[in-house]
């Protein structure tokens, strides 16, 4: 209630100020003509919407599809409605300067609403407000965003589950970030008026000081496996927590010769939840390992950046970073009884360019790059020894890359240039003593090298006054890769070009073409379990080939009329041979299955986008808008002697899903500061793809499917005011 | 297996037919972009009252202050301009004009003349418009593109105009929710700078907002620690969780080796390899990364 009573205040406050619009223009030319005088400008638009929803999504405790990325609260009322404050802003002049400028927007956002979220309504708020005045700068930034989780498990209500949902049929599970941002930027020579021959002022030094803090609240939704059972637990734990930074950092410009800045973060993660068992769950018989345990840590973080132009055609910028991760507080009890406490990773990073142009004509660039991850966690403790160390222990991970390129300036934006590049990581691994089921270096997924070599060359041209082309084109040669999915040889390009039709009203027209090709068969291994004899190396092979096409106009047919389309095909396909584990896997329980192949198997993923915007202004005071978008996106999984397992897997993980998106709006002037808008929304997520609980299961989770109509309605308001002189 | 062929030559036939354009045709002004070199003969200043005369449009847009004394601060002299009429006999600020203050007063400019933006010959006044009263003086996408990302922020709404492509990726099933104006390009995305200049690994950007995945772990999956894009891809993706490609070819594409004297227990399989590996970001309990 009191909700909607500050609403209603809200939007008698703004009304009554409305009308203060039109008897102050003439301050506005006062004002512009003083230039020294304070003036406000204001305006928010309070808007009501309408939600409607197919059941079971128009439940307040049931998360739909759009939820994830739009949470919409109140549809479960008997009438779904919220009203909110969707844009707001409030500047402050002194003169035609800006001394303080916010900006609230909040699409979604809501006063009014009722039901189980009506203590804690304001979702999805952004508020920016920048304070500039002489030798001061200050950012604030505020968010409150929340996004929510589909359900794993379909939750029935009494259907036959495999799985032992714990979680109740109206648990949400969802995420919710509240925070802000700040930064305080001083520039003393600037406050204090000091002259350019003070002492000091040569070097123009900016001290800036930053504060954050994030609460997060959430409840997430797990899938564990109960191992002596052999089925799944469905928990929701809570998932809350806060993340807090400050941070320092100092500019100088010694009289203009180059800039340097220097700066210091300091991050807290701080959960606040007790550490999560299978003991508490009572998982049978009662254990103490940890679930899902996420960390708290310090982050401490160092860098230092320059920039400087050293002469006319010669710059030089770059960086240095060094950080440290380290947990604290709270431990686990798997930690507490090795006696394992510290475990930290530090990180090292440099980065330079260097840019000249020895000729008018030439330009020649540099780049390099450093990163370091160097892993501390001490490991001469239980967690390591031979029982539990399967995978190769990554110690230390480096990074090195060094490119140059030369570019031509053949003609006024007629550019060609080449350009090689250098990548290299090395990965420092350790193995487990090679007893039990140990991964080797014979058999390991990751191997100790990356190097790279890429040579490109690119061009940009305008051969005639309508059309511009910009084109990359390159080839990658991988000696060594860390990985199978690394390409050891790969083609890639890029085009984009734009022209102007030349009818009476022009049309403008964009194309692009992103496309990438490879392969990698650097990659063997030795076999062991399954139809594959053991100690036979086997050499894999994997390739690659995506592209991205698009076509896009913009054409205004009528003098205030605009129209807009864009249309996106893209196409990955990736083949690999030898595919699957060879791990057995078992159906509940009952039917072993060597879940293994030695052959081709594929993986395609097409995904479709149309885009149609068009704006009209149909009068001097109205404006009309629309937009259409539609999204297909479809990917499969099989090989080339499916086997009924491989079907099911693929059959499960097959995408195909199609999204429309319908946007109107109307915005109608009816006075000066004072504007109506009318909108409608519709939005259709139609899935395809099977889901099944598992392939043991005949229960079927809810169905993704869904639409949603919204309707708004809302008025603008805005006026200024001025302090007399 | 594909045919790679074709694909290499056609891409070397394109790239020689380009290098060929650029050679053969001489230059000529860009289509709808304004000079930015000064102005041969532009004559004295003639004030700002004598520019709102014609550009009346602007009058209530001005934001003069101590920096932006007045237009031909920027524009240069207008006499020639006032003269003619034309738009080619005034100037309008390079990216250098504005750098030779701003560059000095923050470190938002530090790596701007090396960026993307700068060499693709992107000015400060593509984006920025100092004559209104945007935040940071942000010049608003046209009306179409607002309508086609409508509850996108104004500076997500503005990238997307030069980046459509990048605007269809937000319409996936998967995606970072920028269209819902959750988030914008700049949380991820510094315009003034290039990837290559981010100081650090691939992962601290993504790691600045999801802490959760940051560690340290006591048993990590290796391609967490050296680069998210391994497995993620961040605007929008066909599969959940922004899985650029979805399990189980994501995981097998690596993890396809028999392991010597393996045996899984009789665990029954279910729809993603997460499904039993759900801590496939790092563990403290399992070198499995199953909790």
């Amino acid at each position: 209630m009191a909700m909607r009573i500050a609403a209603a205040c809200l939007c008698l406050l703004l009304v009554g100020a409305a009308p203060g619009r039109a008897e102050e223009t003439e301050a506005t030319a006062q004002a512009r003509d003083g230039r020294s005088g304070f003036r406000s400008v204001w305006s928010a638009t309070v808007v009501g919407v309408y939600t409607r929803l197919p059941s079971p999504e128009s439940d307040n405790d049931f998360a739909g599809w759009f939820d994830q990325y739009e949470f919409t609260p109140n549809k479960g009322s008997d009438f779904p409605f919220q009203i909110g404050v969707r844009e707001a802003s409030f500047d402050l002049f002194r003169g035609e300067r800006a001394v303080f400028q916010s900006r609230l927007r909040s699409p979604s956002a809501n006063l009014g609403v009722s039901g189980s979220q009506a203590d804690d309504p304001f979702f999805n708020q952004h508020l920016d407000a920048l304070t500039r005045l002489r030798g001061l700068d200050l950012d604030v930034r505020y968010r409150r965003i929340r996004t929510e989780q589909l359900r794993l498990f379909p939750n029935t209500a009494g259907a036959a589950l495999v799985f032992d949902d714990r979680t109740r049929r109206d648990d949400r599970f969802y995420r919710d970030r509240t925070g802000f941002e700040s930064e305080l930027r001083i520039r003393p020579y600037e406050s204090l008026e000091l002259p350019d021959d003070a002492p000091g002022a040569w070097i123009r030094p900016q001290l800036a000081l930053r504060g954050g803090y994030e609460d997060r609240d959430g409840d997430a939704q797990l899938r564990i496996h109960r191992g002596p059972s052999n089925d799944w637990v469905g928990l929701a734990p809570d998932r809350d927590r806060s993340v807090a930074e400050v941070g320092t950092g100092l500019v100088v410009a010694p009289d203009g010769l180059f800039t340097l800045s220097f700066d210091f973060d300091h991050e807290r993660v701080r959960i606040d939840d007790p550490v999560l068992t299978d003991g508490d769950l009572g998982f049978p018989p009662p254990q103490a390992s940890t679930i899902g345990f996420v960390p708290e840590t310090d982050r401490y973080t160092g860098t230092l950046r320059f920039s400087s132009q050293l002469h006319e055609g010669l710059s030089i910028e770059g960086g240095l970073l060094v950080s440290e991760l380290e947990q604290v507080s709270e431990y686990t009890p798997e930690q507490r009884s090795s006696g394992l406490r510290d475990n930290e990773v530090r990180s090292y990073g440099a980065q330079a360019s260097i840019e000249s142009r020895p000729l008018d004509d030439l330009s020649l660039r540099g780049h390099f790059k450093y990163d370091r991850r160097q892993n501390e966690i001490e490991r001469n403790t239980s967690l390591f020894n031979a029982e539990n160390q399967i995978d190769p222990f990554v110690e230390d991970w480096e990074r090195w890359l060094v490119g140059g390129e030369a570019e031509l300036q053949l003609a006024r934006a007629t550019r060609v240039g080449v350009g090689l590049r250098y990548e290299e990581v090395a990965r420092d691994l350790d193995y487990a003593p090679p007893v039990g089921l140990r991964i080797l270096p014979s058999s390991a997924q990751i191997d100790r090298d990356t190097r790279t070599v890429s040579l490109y060359g690119t061009a940009a041209a305008r051969p005639w006054r309508r059309l511009r082309i910009d084109a990359e084109l390159g080839y990658r040669w991988a000696p060594d890769t860390g990985y199978a999915s690394e390409l050891d040889d790969n083609l890639y390009g890029e085009l984009r070009a734009s022209y102007v039709l030349a009818f009476a009203r022009p049309v403008h027209l964009s194309a692009s073409l992103r496309g990438s090709t490879g392969e990698n068969d650097d990659f063997s291994l030795v076999s062991g379990q399954g139809p594959v004899p053991a100690g036979t190396r086997l050499g894999r092979s994997y390739e690659r080939s995506s592209f991205l096409a698009g076509l896009s106009a913009s054409f205004a047919p009528l003098d205030r009329v605009s129209l807009s389309a864009s249309f996106f095909y893209g196409r990955d396909d990736q083949d690999s041979n030898l595919d699957l584990s060879s791990l057995q896997r078992y159906f509940q329980d009952t039917v072993p299955i060597d879940f293994s192949r030695d052959g081709d198997a594929r993986f395609e993923n097409k995904q479709t986008s149309l885009v149609l915007g068009m704006h009209a202004q149909l009068t001097e005071a109205t404006d009309a808008s629309a937009s259409y978008s539609f999204a297909r996106a479809k990917a499969d999984y099989g090989g080339s002697d499916d086997t009924v397992l491989l079907d099911l897997v693929g059959r499960n993980q097959r995408i195909e899903s199609t999204t429309h998106v319908l946007d109107l709006e109307l915005r109608h002037r009816l006075a000066p500061g004072l504007e109506v808008l009318a909108g409608y929304r519709y939005q259709d997520y139609d899935d395809d793809a099977p889901r099944v609980e598992s392939v043991a299961s005949v229960v079927a989770p809810f169905d993704r499917s869904t639409r949603q109509h919204t309707a708004t309605v809302g008025v603008t308001l805005s006026s200024e005011f001025f302090e007399r002189r | 297996m594909h045919r790679q062929g074709p694909w290499r030559v056609g891409s070397c036939v394109l790239l020689a037919g380009l290098v060929a354009c650029a050679l053969q045709w001489g230059p000529s002004e860009p289509e709808g972009r304004h000079r930015t070199a000064a102005v041969e003969g532009a004559g004295q200043r003639i004030g700002s009252e004598a520019c709102a005369a014609c550009h009346a449009s602007f009058a209530d847009h001005f934001a003069f202050s101590e920096a932006h004394p007045d237009c031909e601060s920027c524009h240069g002299p207008g006499q020639l301009h006032d003269y003619t009429a034309r738009a080619a006999d005034i100037r309008f600020p390079s990216s250098e004009d504005c750098a030779a203050c701003h560059g000095t007063r923050s470190t938002t400019l530090l790596g701007w003349t090396h960026s993307p933006h700068a060499r693709a010959d992107v000015l400060c006044s593509d984006c920025h418009d100092t004559h209104n009263r945007e935040l940071w003086n942000l010049r608003p996408a046209d009306a179409v593109q607002t309508a086609v990302f409508r509850n996108a922020d104004p500076a997500t709404q503005l990238c997307a105009s030069c980046h459509p492509g990048v605007r269809a990726q937000f319409d996936l099933p998967s995606r970072h929710p920028l269209g819902e104006g959750m988030l914008g390009c700049t949380d991820c995305h510094e315009p003034h700078a290039s990837r290559r200049q981010t100081l650090g690994a691939a992962t601290r950007r993504c790691l600045e907002c999801h802490q959760e995945v940051a560690g340290p772990w006591i048993y990590e999956h290796p391609p967490v620690t050296e680069d998210c894009s391994y497995c993620h891809t961040p605007h929008g993706a066909s599969a959940d969780f922004l899985l650029e490609t979805s399990q189980p070819a994501a995981c097998i594409s690596c993890h396809s080796l028999p392991i010597a004297g393996a045996v899984h227990q009789p665990y029954a399989f279910t729809t993603a390899c997460t499904d039993c590996h759900n801590a496939v970001h790092g563990s403290y309990a399992d070198p499995h990364l199953r909790k």
